[in-house]
């Protein structure tokens, strides 16, 4: 009697089915071939020739797996084993997202459960993060980051609005909160008696916003709290920039005049090149020149806004 | 040639009815159902074992068969196919199809050699 199993099986070798699955399919069509081979016997036909007669009806080396392969690509599959590769991973993978989408449909309070839980994860880990990243990864470019702040005014319908230079005095006068107060704006002013007329940034500031961020001129000195007064002497700072493409980087350029707006300003310090004021809408870095904000005398009730207040 | 496409054309579009008709009564394992088909056809439909058993696969897979390994004594155990109830609505319309297709193409050559 012929043992039809290895025929079948080399048949089959290209679907990868799992050994169970092989096995029961070998078995079934091998009791097949052996009932047609033994009709065929009765019929008169020798050995040799039934034998043929029936490997010929299984149609060639890959009919049968061509004829299974549709019925059998989604069960029986053999596992893909960890670390061996399969050229069906993604449609394995979406498979696997078709059965858990079942699954999840089945039981829809798991499903709520698992869903809330996931959401109150994320949410967590986003806000966790959050501080994460703006305490430890990104602090802000100043020393002790965590004492500062940045002050605004409430006054509907805008919730972080500056207040007025007065107002501003007042804070300063009446704070028991923070060791400092500090407050800023920009303007533009026309530098002339340098080379050609230019326009340049003004920072406006209070003597103590250099002071509470911690910035070291390169050269010269802060603004004292007597310039930072109505009636006092002209006085500015140059950022390193300016400094250097205007003035060569000169060391004597402190204590000389410049003129802008056509009243002459004493320089008496250099504001570095790495300083940054990175958390408003002001952007210092670019800033060509500051000033005191307390000598500004067009306009008194100039809104200013406040930043850098130091914790007590 | 023109005889035995044709011939492949009806085979492949009856071959889930004549299976589900031949396991509606009772039972039936593989070789049994193929060895009907060609009796009661006179030869002229035969599935061979490469096209039979996927056919069946494919049907039981659908939920229309439900195949079972059954032991009788002294004998080895083979596959039995039985339809199951999806099968049996399957097998009805199916055949209310297949009848009202005949009827129509009889009535139309009928018509043609009256």
């Amino acid at each position: 009697m012929p043992d039809w199993k290895p025929e079948i099986l080399r048949r089959l070798a290209p679907l990868k089915l799992t050994p169970a699955r092989e096995a029961e399919i070998a078995e079934e069509i091998a009791q097949h071939l052996e009932d047609r081979y033994q009709e065929l016997l009765a019929t008169g036909q020798s050995e040799d020739a039934a034998f043929r007669t029936v490997i010929d009806e299984l149609k060639g080396e890959d009919f049968l797996a061509r004829s299974l392969r549709p019925v059998e690509r989604d069960l029986y599959r053999e596992p893909v084993a960890l670390g061996k590769g399969s050229s069906t991973f993604f449609s394995g993978v979406l498979q696997d997202i078709r059965h858990a989408l079942r699954m999840l449909r089945k039981s829809p309070g798991f499903t709520a459960i698992a869903v809330l839980t996931l959401a109150l994860g994320i949410g967590a880990n986003t806000a966790i993060f959050s501080v994460v990243n703006g305490v430890l990864l990104n602090p802000l470019p100043y020393p002790q980051p965590n004492q500062l702040v940045e002050v605004a005014e409430l006054n509907p319908p805008f919730h972080e609005g500056s207040i007025s230079y007065p107002n501003f005095l007042d804070w300063v006068q009446q704070n028991h909160t923070f060791q400092s107060l500090a407050g800023y704006r920009q303007n533009d002013f026309s530098l002339t008696g340098v080379g050609e007329p230019q326009r340049v940034k003004v920072g406006q500031v209070s003597a103590s916003f250099f002071p509470i961020l911690d910035v070291k001129p390169v050269a010269g000195r802060n603004f004292t709290a007597t310039e930072d007064k109505r009636g006092a002497a002209p006085t500015v700072m140059l950022s390193e920039a300016l400094w250097k493409t205007k003035f060569g980087g000169s060391r004597d350029i402190v204590g000389k005049m410049i003129t802008l707006d056509g009243t002459g300003y004493t320089v008496v310090g250099v504001v570095p090149s790495n300083f940054y004021f990175c958390c408003a809408s002001t952007n210092f870095h670019l800033d060509d020149v500051y000033t005191p904000i307390g000598q500004w005398r067009q306009d008194f009730f100039t809104n200013v806004k406040l930043t850098g207040a130091s914790s007590r | 040639m023109e005889n035995a496409t044709s011939q492949t054309e009806w085979k492949r579009g009856s071959a889930e009815l004549l299976i589900l008709s031949l396991v509606e009564a009772r039972p039936r394992h593989g070789y049994e159902i193929s060895k009907i088909i060609e009796q009661r056809s006179g030869g002229t439909v035969r599935f061979h074992v490469a096209s039979l058993y996927p056919m069946l696969y494919r049907l039981e897979r659908r939920g229309w068969l439900q195949g079972r390994w059954v032991e009788k004594g002294g004998q080895r155990r083979r596959r039995y196919y039985r339809v199951t109830r999806l099968g049996r609505r399957v097998l009805a319309s199916q055949l209310r199809g297949w009848r009202e297709f005949v009827a129509g193409i009889n009535r139309i050559t009928e018509a043609e050699n009256a």
